[in-house]
């Protein structure tokens, strides 16, 4: 993957999300999935910035990305009750 | 729509409102709408913490997404220094959402006064010393290891604040990426937020978790999403205010807006 393509697919992920919050936050009855939509978009755009800056053969900066998602999905699913 | 009984189609309206006069204000001031936001709910529509610092967050994650969309175009997001740092802030972030979930809201509600003390003085220093400094130049990223566990710490700390207070944390992370990491100052707000959406949500998503534990919270969801459409709406007027009226000015206000803000949340503690 050329060094200037990382970050196309991770705005493409941002993008599809924000705007699927802005349909589904004025749809009725539809806020929480819009919420939880919103909130799930920047994990989805962390993975693929990790997993582009891995195929960018910059492996630090990628693994670290991926290990902060992991983190927080964890944390997310078995943290605050 | 999203209105309850308690929250009625008028007073969604006058929160979306208040939502973009603090997105104009927290985005022309580089320091987030949170700071506004958070203090203007508890207050002015008397909800309770957890809401407010809940819808802040989603807020803040909305409008980090539109400013990052905007910064991957112009490729001006340092993904080296943003990978590196979003370790440490994710950590601080899980941490901040614990604590914040420990803390009893008043405890809160005080460390936020304090927070907004803080920015108010440091804006307000700035203002004085903003006299036609020059911007500062690119420069390469350190290799020393040093520098880099300072500016983890640093993002540490922000991540934490950040999510325990329900604020964007850009007044931490923005210092941290432009002073240790020598970065720009268009890069540094770049890497900032991109940082600051993975943080903000990840904290949402433990609060949001949290208030949803027990059942459908039809309050959370009709005070975040005009709080999160507002604030986005007036990020983007915030970027274009910040052309028209000179630093110094913006600052001075915003920092007298926080002492006050400051001021109406302790009393807010002080009479329940």
């Amino acid at each position: 993957m050329a060094k200037e393509r990382v970050g196309v697919l991770t705005w493409f992920v941002i993008a599809v999300g924000l705007a699927a919050f802005l349909l589904l936050a004025l749809w009725p009855g539809m806020g929480i999935t819009a919420l939880y939509i919103v909130l799930l978009t920047p994990l989805a755009a962390a993975s693929v910035t990790g997993v582009e800056l891995i195929c960018d053969r910059r492996l630090r900066s990628g693994s670290m990305l991926l290990l902060s998602v992991v983190i927080i999905v964890v944390a997310v699913l078995w943290g605050v009750r | 729509m999203i209105a309850t009984p308690e929250l009625p189609t008028t007073i969604l309206l006058l929160m979306g409102l208040v939502a973009v006069v603090a997105g104009a204000l927290g985005s022309a001031m580089g320091v987030g709408g949170g700071l506004v936001l958070v203090p203007a709910l508890i207050t002015l529509f008397h909800i309770d913490t957890e809401h407010a610092r809940a819808a802040s967050l989603v807020a803040v994650a909305v409008t980090s997404m539109g400013g990052t969309l905007i910064y991957l175009k112009e490729k001006s997001v340092d993904f080296v220094a943003g990978g590196a740092m979003q370790l440490p802030t994710a950590v601080g972030a899980v941490a901040g959402a614990f604590l914040g979930n420990a803390l009893d809201p008043s405890v809160v509600r005080v460390l936020f006064a304090a927070l907004l003390l803080a920015v108010a003085a440091r804006l307000a220093i700035q203002a004085r010393r903003e006299a036609g400094s020059p911007p500062p130049e690119t420069l390469p990223l350190p290799r020393d290891r040093r520098t880099w566990l300072l500016a983890g710490a640093g993002c540490l700390g922000a991540g934490l604040v950040s999510s325990m207070l329900g604020v964007g944390g850009g007044i931490v992370f923005v210092p941290v990426l432009s002073l240790l990491l020598l970065k720009s100052a268009r890069a540094a707000s770049a890497t900032s937020t991109y940082l600051i959406g993975l943080t903000g949500a990840a904290s949402a998503l433990i609060y949001v978790r949290a208030l949803t534990s027990e059942g459908p919270d039809p309050k959370l969801v009709a005070i975040a999403i005009p709080a999160a459409i507002g604030i986005f709406v007036g990020a983007q007027l915030g970027a274009r205010l910040s052309k028209r009226i000179s630093g110094p000015t913006l600052r001075t206000a915003f920092s007298i807006l926080m002492v006050v803000n400051a001021g109406m949340l302790i009393w807010k503690v002080a009479h329940g």
